[in-house]
């Protein structure tokens, strides 16, 4: 392998290590709202986007109702439909290859894919290798993680002692930095930031990520005056 | 928990992963979507970091998990590796709220 190779995987690695505990966080709470073991692991499993599992898992237990737990969900899911936009122009051939891909797009995965900087370049094995490398890790760290949680169950401290829900936005900056080089990755990302900011307070969870991406429209305007 | 309930979430949320991978594979960008998909990156990026910074919790939760990823900001600026980054904000965010009780 490569060194580059190597340091991509190196990434993707870290990554999964820290869900590893955010797995183990999911399967005591799944646990303790009164899911047995096989359900929790069967839903990272197949479900395998974080933010929504939580979500179900938080509804149901606040005595909401299975639709408005599944509407929640899947909310969140939706962003995933926009990742996979991404992630399909790095894999471009094969019905099976595809369909597995899907699984793994997630926001770890399709960030260390686009972080690359091959990523906008037809092939862009680099992209490829991230987007694997931080989904396959994140996939293992995930399942893992959910099942010594929910075999633990209740006995675990509190996770957020673990300080980890600092891990992730670091994670994502690191990933962002590269991009801020032109003035108008700058721009976007700015104008980003600012439009979570405004509408985080009051949107459902999932909501601001995906107005976030709105920026790239005055993003746009800029690249292409840039390019002149 | 019902096994529909899981069923149901689970095939939804592949359908919507799967419909994103299938659904633009072949379209040909001109110059106008080309610059739009080339800033998808940054303003992702941008995005998770911010709405992952200000996601639910405490003020002191809020403040310490701003302090930890203040130090990974200042870590990544250094160059440093990811596992560094990663380590270093959520040992700094432990250490405040241990400290802030």
């Amino acid at each position: 392998m490569s060194p580059e190779r190597r340091a991509i995987w190196v990434d993707g690695v870290a990554i999964g290590g820290a869900i590893f505990y955010v797995g183990v966080a999911f399967g005591v709470l799944a646990r303790t709202n009164g899911w047995s073991v096989t359900q929790a692991c069967v839903m990272s499993l197949t479900v395998f986007t974080g933010a929504s599992q939580f979500a179900l898992v938080g509804i149901l237990g606040s005595a909401g109702t299975s639709a408005a737990a599944v509407a929640g969900a899947l909310l969140l899911a939706s962003r995933n439909a926009v990742y996979g936009a991404v992630v399909s122009r790095w894999f471009p051939d094969g019905v099976l290859r595809r369909a597995a891909v899907a699984q793994l797009v997630i926001d770890e995965s399709t960030g260390l894919g686009a972080a690359q900087r091959d990523a906008l370049e037809q092939p862009a094995p680099r992209a490829r290798i991230g987007f694997l490398a931080g989904g396959l890790s994140v996939y293992v760290g995930w399942n893992l993680g959910t099942l010594l949680g929910a075999i633990v169950g209740r006995s675990i401290g509190d996770v957020s002692a673990l300080g980890l829900d600092a891990a992730f936005p670091a994670v994502f900056l690191a990933l962002l930095v590269p991009h801020l080089r032109t003035r108008s990755g700058l721009v976007t990302a700015g104008i980003a930031v600012g439009i979570v900011a405004l509408v985080a307070p009051w949107a459902p969870a999932g909501v601001p990520v995906l107005a976030g991406l709105a920026a790239i429209v005055p993003g746009t305007v800029v690249r292409l005056a840039e390019a002149k | 928990m019902s096994w529909w309930t899981l069923g149901g979430v689970a095939v939804g949320a592949y359908l919507l992963k799967a419909a994103g991978v299938f659904g633009l594979s072949r379209a040909r960008p001109g110059p106008v979507s080309e610059a739009a998909l080339a800033l998808v990156p940054a303003a992702l990026l941008a995005a998770l970091v911010m709405s992952q910074l200000i996601t639910d919790g405490s003020a002191t939760e809020l403040m310490t998990r701003t302090l930890g990823v203040g130090v990974g900001g200042l870590l990544v600026w250094r160059r440093a590796p990811l596992v560094l980054v990663i380590v270093a904000s959520a040992a700094t965010t432990a250490l405040a709220r241990l400290v802030a009780g």
